[in-house]
This record gives structure tokens, sequence and C-alpha cells, in this order.
């Protein structure tokens, strides 16, 4: 025989009476049938015709091979390889071609559900900590944000208005910047007597309808806003609203805030590929607001206006026609971020009633003008 | 050379006794060391990880830390043994059979058989009286497993049942199932036999059976604990 070159499958063998536990044992397929080399010395031939099929093990994952019709008591054999089990499929008794195809795949389905039960342990815990740490997240940014000293709020400040105007344009005379300046100089007038921040008004030659403020009182104002905008005192209700999220320090707590997601991320995935998605996330986060802190702006922004002797509505008819030209306004309010559109006009209107503005001064700026030099 | 293993004192308080040349280790459940010769370097390791120390922990009622000793300046020898008292089983694995141990039942193992946890369904994890984990050893090499009382063992052909308390369980090949039943057709006559539940056996493969139950033998120990007038 030259059985020592033949391929064979790694096997356990069960004596008829199991005496003595499983042994490792060899099979290998001959025309006939299985030779079977028990590991005790002796082999044990099993014709195709006799093979009977069942499963074993806790998981069904070991294929159990009998063979009855061979004369006397008959041991047992269980295998793992799912190529002994699709080989033989083809070459004995059809009934049993559904089980030895099955266990081939039922092996395969077993590998799946670890890895699946892993992945989904994995997400869990991920969830469970995020989740844990989403529940004390806001209460944490407010300590945090409450003891960072002004100082450093100011030296992040200036960090970051560095790296978001690296590639812009920033205007820093003509009209627009005077009227920006203008603008922002009244506001002043209107802000708390006692604050803590300067603050400093970039105007940016960019296309884009925005405005946003930087922790330690960093403004930014594209001129994309100021053409969109139809009068001076709507740029000054954006200002008033962006100045306010500095003064009720939202800013630095959604820094805070953002910085304490990295965190996580980072722990979680390393610093892979993973790792860099949750830095972009955290920088998105950065310039999102909760909608209590919009609506608070809201309300910050209105007395700074009131106080500065500006129309208080010029707040809510800007962001309004904003909301209405990106179709936000179809957004139900507790949904979204910001306030609804509607329920921000009304809450101005309110706010206008309730503060008893001064009479509104004008702002004396020809506004025509100021937007016909940023043409490009 | 490789490591060998002994027995000494077989009966009810037996230690494994276990000679290793330098620079070969095996790994024991922590705190199972009870004498050893000078050039063997006793280390704690976490095996698995932090979390599947955790796990053991938590888990299985394992220890956390499991001893990695090592004969690091010379051959040494070294003598383990379990916390209860009872038998300790050697049992050489060839890497063809894997076994399911129950909790607290690993002594000691050579470094190339693998531990891991082994997670059973809610039926199992509830009933069968070995919790939700219990521990799967692969790989090729020997382990040292001690049990409550002495080690029985009951090989099983295929298709063979045996039905065994669920309390007396110490390990099985994975090559053998097994269901959680009723030890009577209804549940009064389950009660009142004092046989709750069983586990069914079904071969091929091999169980070993510890013949103390360590529940069973708390409540009998309480009974004599005299209490405080």
């Amino acid at each position: 025989m030259t059985d020592a070159i033949l391929p064979y499958f790694k096997a356990v063998w069960f004596t008829p009476d199991g005496s003595g536990g499983g042994r490792a044992a060899k099979v290998t397929l001959t025309p006939e049938g299985l030779s079977i080399d028990t590991g005790e010395g002796y082999r044990v031939e099993w014709p195709l015709r006799g093979l009977k099929f069942g499963k074993a093990g806790e998981e069904e994952s070991y294929l159990l091979v009998t063979c009855p019709i061979v004369p006397g008591p008959v041991g047992a054999l269980t295998l793992t390889d799912q190529d002994f089990a699709r080989i033989l499929s083809s070459r004995v008794d059809p009934s049993y071609q559904t089980l030895l195809m099955g266990f081939s795949a039922a092996n395969l389905g077993h590998v799946r559900r670890k890895w699946r039960n892993l992945v989904l342990a994995a997400i869990l815990t991920a969830a469970a900590f995020g989740g844990g740490y989403w529940a004390v997240s806001h209460w944490v940014s407010d300590w945090a944000a409450r003891k960072l000293p002004l100082e450093t709020e100011k030296k992040w400040g200036d960090l970051l208005i560095r790296s978001q105007l690296v590639g812009k344009t920033e205007i820093t005379e003509g009209p627009a910047y005077e009227a920006a300046q203008m603008i922002l100089r009244r506001l002043k007038t209107g802000a708390p007597k006692d604050l803590p921040y300067a603050f400093t008004l970039h105007v940016v030659k960019d296309p884009m309808v925005n405005a946003f403020a930087l922790p330690g009182g960093h403004m930014v104002l594209m001129t994309g806003l100021m053409k969109e905008a139809a009068s001076p005192e709507e740029v000054a209700g954006v200002l008033a609203h962006e100045m306010s999220h500095v003064t009720k320090r939202h800013v630095v707590k959604r820094l805070v805030q953002s910085l304490g997601w990295r965190l996580w991320f980072s722990l979680f995935f390393g610093s892979g590929d993973l790792g860099e998605v949750a830095f972009g996330m955290g920088s998105l986060m950065e310039i999102s607001y909760g909608r209590g802190q919009e609506e608070e702006a809201d309300r910050e922004g209105a007395k700074i206006m009131a106080q500065a002797g500006l129309p208080v509505t010029a707040l809510g008819t800007f962001f309004d026609k904003l909301s209405k030209k990106d179709g936000t306004d179809k957004v139900p309010a507790f949904l979204s971020t910001h306030p609804a559109s509607k329920n921000r006009s009304e809450a101005m209107k309110k706010l206008a009633e309730e503060l008893k503005p001064h009479a509104p001064r004008s702002l004396g700026l020809d506004w025509a003008q100021v937007r016909a030099a940023l043409k490009p | 050379m490789s490591a060998k293993f002994e027995i000494i004192h077989p009966g009810d308080s037996p230690a494994l006794k276990v000679d290793l040349p330098q620079g070969e280790s095996v790994y024991a459940e922590g705190g199972a060391m009870v004498a050893m010769t000078p050039a063997i370097k006793v280390e704690g390791s976490m095996r698995g990880g932090l979390l599947g120390a955790l796990s053991r922990k938590i888990f299985r009622g394992e220890t956390f830390f499991y001893q990695t000793l090592t004969a690091a300046t010379g051959e040494g020898q070294v003598l383990l043994a379990p916390a209860p008292p009872g038998e300790i089983i050697l049992l050489e694995m060839d890497g063809n059979v894997s076994y399911l141990v129950q909790k607290g039942s690993f002594l000691m193992a050579s470094r190339t058989v693998t531990l891991q946890s082994k997670m059973q369904n809610l039926t199992k994890g509830l009933f069968s009286g070995e919790g939700f984990f219990i521990s799967e050893v692969t790989g090729q090499g020997t382990l040292a497993l001690n049990s409550f009382g002495a080690v029985h063992r009951v090989d099983l052909a295929a298709n063979e049942e045996y039905v065994v308390d669920n309390s007396h369980l110490v390990a099985w090949t994975s090559t053998t199932s097994y269901k959680i039943q009723k030890s009577s057709s209804g549940w009064i006559s389950s009660l009142t036999s004092g046989e709750m539940l069983v586990c069914r056996f079904k071969g091929p493969g091999t169980v070993y059976i510890q013949t103390r139950n360590p529940s069973a033998f708390g409540g009998w120990v309480s009974a004599y604990i005299p209490t405080k007038g």
C-alpha cells in the first residue's frame, strides 16, 4: 500500500464502547471507502455504502461517522474537516447529502456567528462607554468651561483663528471692512458693561453665507453673508447672536465637549484611520450648538440689539430668510438643533415687546454701496 | 528534556509536582503554588489580556491573575495544589480533542495549551450549575484539573447517553453535547428526589465527574457550625 503518501484527514477515533476516550486518528479516502488509522496500531476499513453520518458536540460542530454494517462492535469517528464532508457528499447515499453539505455551511456559520458576536460585543461596549460619556458630557463640559481660565480660552481662540484664516483672504480695509467694524462698535455699546471679552471681527472674503465665533472673542464674518443681508441691521443681528455664544461661553463648552469625544474615539479606535474620522467629527461638532444654546444666544443677542438701539426683529428676519432658502423651515422644531424660523420670528417679536428697546438709531451706512464694494 | 508532571500523595490531599528544565514554563491558577526550588520564577500574568482576565474573574469565578512559573536560572521543581480537598488529574492533550472545564477546576497547563472563556446559552447558564461562562481548553500539552472529592471518568460511545447531577461536573470533551433536563418526568418528583436538574450528556467522548458536590458540602457543614447564642 502506498497510503503513506495519500492525503489524510485528522479525526478522533472512539472504540465501540467508548473506552479510553477519543484518540487522534487519520482517515484516508479510498475508492472503496474509508481507511482509518486508529492510532492504536491497527487499521479499520469501512465501505462507502455502509457509512452513517450524524452530528456531535456542543454546537454540532463535529461530523459523526459510523459504519453499522461492519460485523461485530463498531467504533465511531468525529471530524471537523469541511472538505471531508464535501468530498463524501457526492459519493455516499444521497439521503446524507443535505447533512454533509449543511455541515460545511453550518461550520462556516459557526465562525460567522463567532465574528458577529465579537463585533456586536465591541459595538455594545463602545456604545455603553459612549452613551455613558454622552450622559455626563454636558455636565462635564459645563464644569470644565467654568473652570477654564479666561487666559487659556483666549489662547485657544488665538490659535484657532490662525488655523481658520489659513488660505483665506482677510479684508482689512475698504467700505465692507469699515461697515463691519462700525456694526461691531455699535453692538459693543449694547453688550453688558463688565464683559471680559474684547471682541475682534475678522472679515473674510468668502462667498459662503456664514459667520461664527471662536473662543476668546474672535468672530469671523464672511462677505457672502454681507452680500445676502438686506440691511446692516440684519448683519448686526447675526453678530449679536454670535457674540452671545461667546459671552455665554457656549463656544468653549462645545470645544471641551468635542475634545472629550475625541478622547473617547481615540481610546477606542487608537490612532488608526477610524481615529481620524472621529477627529473630523469632532471638528464638525465644534460649530454646532445645542438648541438650548441657540435659543439663549437669540435672547441675549436680542438684549444686545435692544440696548444698542438696533431693531430686535432684524435678528429673526435674517435667520428666517436663510432657513426658507435652504428649506430647513420645513423641519419640525423639536428635530432641529436650531429653533425653526417660525418659532424664532415669533419669539423675537415677543422679545421685542418685552425688552422695550431704545428708539432705534440708524447705523448710518449706505448698505447698497457696501454691497457694491463686495462685487468682484 | 521536557517538563515532567507527577501527582504526589494521591487521594484526597494530593499535590502536583512539576519538574521543569531550564527555560520551560507552565501556568497555574493564582495561589496554587505550594513550594518550589529557587530556580523557579513566579510571575502574575493576565492571560488573555485585561478583558480576558476580567471575564475570568467576573464570569467564571477564577482568579484574575494566573501564575506563570518559569525555570529561569536552571532546572527547577514546583509543587502545586488547589484550594478544595480532592483529586488532581492529568490530561495529555494531543491537539485533536478539546475540553470544556467548569469554573474552578483548572489547576495548571503547559504554555502550549490555551484557555478561553466560552459562553453557554441561557438555559445552561442558569441551570447547569456551571454558570454562563465555562473554560474551553485547546491546544497540545498537559492539562491538570482538580475536583472536589474524587474524579470519576466516564467514556461514552457514539450516541450513548449519560445523566450527571449539575453540580458534579469537572470537564467534558468537546465531542460530547449535553442538555439540561428535570431529573424526573414531573416537577414535583424532581423536587422531592433532591435532584432538581441534571445534565444529559451524549457521546462520543469523555465526561469527568467529581464525587462530591461543593454546595451540598457547604450546606452539610453549615448545619454543624454553632450559631452565636
